[in-house]
């Protein structure tokens, strides 16, 4: 019958009026195959004699087929870690975040310096498409031309060295000064080409 | 746990499983082994429901916006099944049964008549037997929409905040999978369309955290992108607070919904590994930051540099972090808030490997790795969350049940409305159903006394005002902890 194994049910995406038209023909052949009446007997009696026939066959399949509940076990979720905590701890929270209300932050600080870095980062450790389209971002959203080049450049050295100073990332000035003028022949190049196209920049 | 709680948590984890089946059946090809895995695990969860008893064939009723069963909603799963839910209603689908004896393939099969827009008229009632057949689905059955009959589709919900919240948390889930899938396949992604998501959570809900009680109802979805979407709400939550106008809140909503987006381009093996990561998978791991930033730049729209800083920077904290930059870097106030929001959304969600802490347990562990966060960030965020955060359930000192409605000033001191009176008792009609932690209560001073997630219960102690210092001050976090914090994915592929 359909779906069993000889008949294998339709490939996953398959449409259904595909799979209808299949399985009805399928049905029609193995009833027909497994009757030693004529077609003509079906047809003349009751033209959805095959189709009954057939659903009733398959529902008794599908209930022989019911396994018993009794199948082996899964284990549950286990062996799930959880840090330990002690009560002092928690007894000391409150004092430990202050009850009163803390130090006004700035969502908006260091957002500047934190964007053009990241386009530097991209700049200098990417290739190909990556690093033009970060000179391009910079370029862009910091309104970079060949005439401003060399003080953005300048500006940017003297920000990453005082981030360096600050104690965020330890890198030797003259590493940082190789890296902004990495950064800055990406974006003379990316301008020199600008101006070919015709780009504005 | 006792027996009833068992069968409810099992079933929680097969429709769990089951969504995030069908998630990834609609982001992949049918045969992947993503698709195929996930189905397995369908299965596997199903043969655990009929060993702890639960009668089969399981029968769960759906509607509009949430998957019932044995007439209780399914929150927890429920998050994330918006487009299953709208594809059954597109179908008329009342209800879904799932039998003993059902195969991977046959619910791969049955996702072929669900989810396919070319199957869309398969289930009609006259051809739903013959469509039954013809896909060979014999241990699933639907029931169609019929009005008047009791066991119909169940009535479509009222829009009352409950159901407002869990349609746009659903929303944000939708959107970010689409933009994980987009990503995975070098599409253009779909930022405006996030930020207009995040806009209407702002519209229309006072407060972002309700959203955030409602995940924390039921097991919390174990999904990248429901983290993601919780880590959106965290920092919504936060940045409310500080005054900023609505673009820049919608620019910090979406740059939190999208901050793990390089996560699309790591390995899939990887980010699905459930056991230790070596040093080569880590290397990988960690790249995701950069990749993310790469991700948004790559974009033809503009993209708000907010979020490009926060998918670079989330990693970054003052002892260091990653990825490594190649010229410093100091961190915007976005990537320092939603650091925070990252890390105790890891640690206050359940992972295969690891229990869910309380909020409180949460605070405990980022205050011994103070130097792991900006300080006056981690402060911000305590303030404005709360020790116990909106939706927490919580005992007080005299056995009440309740659960926290808002924050007060104070951190420590909630508003809470009792679910029931002392020792567990009903409230009387007299008594006050909503109380102020720290305020004087019929002359006494009421604390909290436990605090649950959906497994455990933890004691919380009396506060100590003259505590100074706790056990391990100023350390970073243990490279386990940046690892929980850093590996929040898991059962659904989150490149979908």
């Amino acid at each position: 019958m359909p779906n069993d194994a000889q008949t294998p049910p339709p490939s996953p995406g398959s449409d259904f009026r595909e799979a209808f038209a299949q399985w009805r023909l399928k049905v029609h052949t193995e009833v027909k195959r497994a009757s030693s009446l004529p077609t003509a007997m079906f047809d003349a009696t009751d033209p959805m004699l095959e189709m009954r026939l057939a659903e009733a066959t398959e529902s008794l399949l599908i209930q022989l087929q019911r396994p018993s509940p009794q199948i082996t076990a899964k284990a549950g979720p286990m062996g799930q870690r959880l840090e330990r905590i002690e009560s002092i701890e928690m007894a000391a929270l409150p004092t430990r975040i202050g009850n009163d209300n803390p130090m006004q932050v700035d969502l908006l600080a260091d957002l500047g310096s934190e964007y053009i870095a990241v386009l530097a980062d991209a700049c200098c450790t990417q290739d190909g498409s990556a690093h033009q389209r970060a000179a391009r971002h910079m370029c862009i959203d910091f309104s970079i031309t060949m005439e401003t080049l060399d003080d953005v450049m300048q500006e940017l050295q003297a920000m990453t060295i005082e981030i360096a100073q600050y104690g965020n990332q330890t890198r030797p000035h003259d590493e940082i000064e190789r890296l902004v003028q990495r950064v800055g022949e990406v974006l003379h190049s990316h301008l020199s080409n600008s101006e070919q196209d015709g780009e504005p920049s | 746990m006792n027996t009833t709680q068992v069968q409810h948590h099992a079933v929680t984890d097969f429709v769990h499983n089951f969504v995030a089946a069908s998630l990834n059946r609609q982001m992949h090809a049918p045969d992947s082994t993503f698709v195929l895995d996930s189905l397995q695990t369908v299965i596997e969860s199903l043969r655990h429901c009929q060993d702890n008893g639960i009668e089969m064939p399981i029968n769960l009723q759906l509607d509009d916006l949430v998957i019932h069963f044995d007439g209780e909603p399914l929150n927890g799963p429920s998050l994330q099944a918006g487009s299953l839910l709208r594809h059954c209603k597109d179908r008329c689908i009342a209800t879904l049964s799932f039998g003993p004896g059902l195969t991977a393939d046959e619910i791969n099969r049955c996702f072929d008549l669900i989810l396919l827009e070319v199957n869309r008229d398969a289930l009609q009632r006259n051809t739903r037997d013959l469509a039954m057949q013809a896909f060979g689905i014999k241990h699933i059955d639907f029931t169609l929409d019929t009005p008047g009959d009791p066991t119909n589709r169940r009535q479509p919900v009222d829009y009352d905040s409950h159901s407002r919240s869990l349609r746009q948390y659903q929303n944000l889930a939708e959107c970010l999978q689409q933009n994980h899938m987009l990503a995975y396949r070098d599409l253009e992604l779909q930022i405006d369309e996030a930020a207009g998501i995040v806009e209407r959570v702002l519209n229309d809900l006072e407060e972002p955290s309700t959203l955030l009680s409602l995940a924390t109802q039921d097991d919390v979805d174990r999904f990248t992108v429901g983290h993601s979407v919780r880590v959106a709400l965290l920092a919504l939550q936060v940045a409310r607070k500080l005054g900023l106008d609505r673009e820049q809140l919608v620019s910090v909503g979406t740059a939190a919904l999208m901050h793990d987006i390089g996560k699309s381009k790591v390995p899939q093996e990887i980010l699905w590994k459930n056991g230790h990561l070596d040093k080569e998978e880590w290397r990988l791991m960690a790249q995701h930051p950069r990749l993310g930033a790469q991700l948004l730049l790559e974009q033809h729209t503009t993209i708000d540099p907010f979020a490009i800083g926060a998918a670079f920077c989330h990693h970054m904290s003052p002892c260091g972090g990653y990825p490594k930059s190649a010229l410093p870097i100091r961190p915007s106030g976005v990537s320092h808030l939603i650091r925070v929001c990252d890390v105790f959304e890891a640690l206050t969600s359940v992972r295969p490997y690891k229990k869910a802490l309380t909020p409180i347990e949460a605070y405990v562990v980022m205050f011994r790795h103070e130097r792991d966060f900006h300080a006056d960030w981690l402060r911000r965020f305590s303030h404005s969350i709360g020790l116990f955060p909106t939706g927490t359930r919580i005992m007080l000192d005299n056995g009440a049940d309740g659960i926290v409605l808002a924050q007060s000033k104070e951190p420590s001191q909630p508003i809470v409305r009792l679910l029931t009176g002392a020792g567990g008792a009903a409230l009387a009609a007299d008594e006050p159903d909503r109380i102020v932690i720290g305020n004087m209560v019929e002359g006494k001073v009421r604390r909290v006394a436990a605090v649950s997630t959906h497994d455990r219960c933890v004691k919380v102690p009396e506060f100590d005002p003259m505590a100074t210092e706790m056990t391990t001050p100023n350390a970073c976090l243990s490279p386990e902890l940046a690892k929980d914090a850093q590996r929040t994915g898991d059962k659904t592929d989150p490149k979908a």
